[in-house]
């Protein structure tokens, strides 16, 4: 094998696991400060300029809190459950582009870890595998609310991927590809010089249940059923401590930022924006841009939403979400034909 | 199919995993154990189909088996309780268990001796799928690019197999009709309602 190629893969991985790993640290303290200012408060400020070294400091809170493994529970699968909710929501971030080609050192380098194929396909198995972490570290703690955490999740997260996946199947027929990197592409230009090509124009509809679905995939309120403070005192983690529980928190994050991004380059145009096809550094700059606005769409949400009941949302979900998605397929299958 | 280097080792590696861990699953006593077992069986084999470069049937078949049907069989696994099976993995039907195995151990063996060409252990490759065929057909437009077999699968559900498709996709609708029936009965739903 090339020398100069390990070398490229090495530091692409290096850099962006260093970016997103930090990303996650101060997406936290975005959220408790935006969440702060909703609620007429300053959130935390006191930790360095403007709370900025606050993730530093709840770390290493992490790393010093007493660690309990209740007696009953199943050990192997009690420690277990973190790392399998974290492993597939990190490597995620391995098929995801985040620009075009570019040239750094004379070397062409693609601004993505690896290129597959059936990235999407890729994508959507993996945060489907999600799921067993919470449904594991709920029946491994052996305790009924943190059971009853991961039934709720494991119900929840089925009911809508279907919707998510199907929402995901028009933007596929439109652009006729699995890659996200051709899905991004042919979202390049605009009509009239002045609207983008983007998804979300031509697909309105397929954009709302994909983020409606995105948001009860990634258990975010208004749908953090399997971890309802009120009435399930924290669900699937209540039994954990110390950075155990700090992992599930990454995991969820990490969760966040991937379907993010994946909102961004199947209905934003991906790293398009203005003067990209002039300098292709700037694609991961608008990337980022795009993927803050979902993250603070996030955090408003919960600011403002109050938690579904169970029953409304799995209603919600079935007699809503996936007819109207499946209603949105045959109509994007029957435009697709008109067009091409 | 020979194989070389480090394609050996992953083949191999996949393929003991696999084993071992089916091997597991059937001797593990806890049930929620078994359907882990079964979880990681099921990832090493999706790694065989990559291997097979079959990267379309291998994310479906973590998708559809590992990220849908498995968390049904958990989801029902820890609704009800199985105290009881905890306790004894074997029971009354061993006998007629083993010979059945029996047979059906003889049986893969047989169809392993009488593969094509020469028997499983000297195994020659089979031809290579003609991807440039695919490539070349009228049918796509070249801007479009999709994973080749992702392409072929499609075609081929809707040219050959498609009688076999519809028929299990008219099953499975049967299963869904029959089993709203069964769960939701007249006076449910007006209890519900």
């Amino acid at each position: 094998m090339d020398i100069y190629k390990l070398i490229e893969w090495v530091v692409k991985i290096g850099i962006v696991f260093l970016i997103f790993m930090h990303a996650l640290a101060y997406i936290v303290l975005l959220e408790r400060r935006l969440l702060g200012f909703i609620q007429m408060r300053l959130g935390p400020n006191r930790v360095g300029p403007f709370g900025l070294l606050q993730p530093l400091a709840d770390g290493i809170k992490f790393f010093f809190k007493e660690e309990i493994i209740p007696r009953d529970a199943d050990r192997t699968l009690y420690i277990i459950a973190p790392v399998v909710a974290l492993v597939p929501a990190l490597t995620t971030i391995a098929v995801i582009p985040f620009g075009d080609t570019v040239n750094l050192f004379g070397r062409q380098i693609e601004l993505s870890i690896t290129r597959v194929d059936i990235s999407m396909l890729v994508i959507l198995a993996l945060t489907s595998m999600g799921v067993y972490g919470i449904v594991l570290a709920g029946w491994s703690s052996n305790n009924k609310y943190s059971l009853m955490g991961g039934l709720r999740s494991s119900a929840q997260m089925i009911s809508y991927e279907l919707s998510l996946s199907l929402a995901i199947v028009g933007v596929v027929i439109f652009s006729g590809s699995l890659d996200l990197v051709q899905i991004a592409k042919e979202q390049m230009g605009t009509w009239g010089g002045i609207i983008p090509k983007w998804n979300i124009f031509t697909q309105p509809i397929g954009f709302t249940l994909f983020l409606i679905s995105v948001i009860a995939e990634t258990n975010r309120v208004p749908f953090d059923l399997p971890e309802a403070e009120t009435e399930l005192v924290a669900g699937f983690h209540t039994e954990y401590s110390s950075m155990k529980f700090a992992i599930f928190f990454i995991a969820e994050y990490a969760n966040m930022v991937t379907a993010s991004a994946m909102a961004t380059l199947l209905f934003l145009g991906g790293w398009h924006g203005p003067y990209v096809e002039k300098f292709p550094l700037l694609g991961p700059v608008y990337f980022t841009m795009k993927i803050l606005f979902f993250l603070v769409l996030y955090i408003w949400l919960r600011g403002t939403l109050p938690r579904f009941r169970y029953d409304q949302l799995m209603k919600f979900g079935w007699k809503f979400m996936i007819p109207v998605a499946l209603a949105n397929v045959v109509l994007v299958a029957a435009l697709a034909l008109f067009l091409y | 199919m020979r194989l070389v280097g480090l394609e050996a080792v992953i083949f191999y590696l996949f393929a003991v995993v696999a084993i071992l861990f089916a091997i597991f699953m059937i001797t593990a006593r806890s049930a929620v154990h078994s359907a882990l077992f079964l979880i990681s069986t099921l990832v090493a084999s999706a790694g065989l189909y990559f291997l097979l470069q079959a990267e379309f049937v291998a994310g479906v078949q973590i998708l559809i088996y590992v990220g849908g049907v498995l968390v049904l069989f958990i989801f029902v696994i820890m609704l009800v309780n199985i105290k009881e099976e905890d306790t004894k993995i074997f029971n009354r039907q061993i006998l007629i268990a083993s010979i059945l195995s029996f047979f059906l151990g003889l049986g893969i063996i047989a169809i392993l001796l009488q593969t094509q060409k020469g028997n499983f252990f000297t195994l020659v490759s089979p031809l290579p799928p003609k991807i440039e065929q695919v490539q070349n057909s009228p049918n796509i437009s070249q801007s479009h690019n999709i994973s080749q077999n992702t392409i072929k699968i499609g075609q081929e559900l809707y040219t050959r197999a498609v009688l076999p498709f519809e028929i299990a996709s008219l099953v499975l609708l049967v299963a869904i009709v029959g089993a709203v029936r069964l769960a939701r009965e007249r006076k449910q739903e007006k209890i519900y309602d």
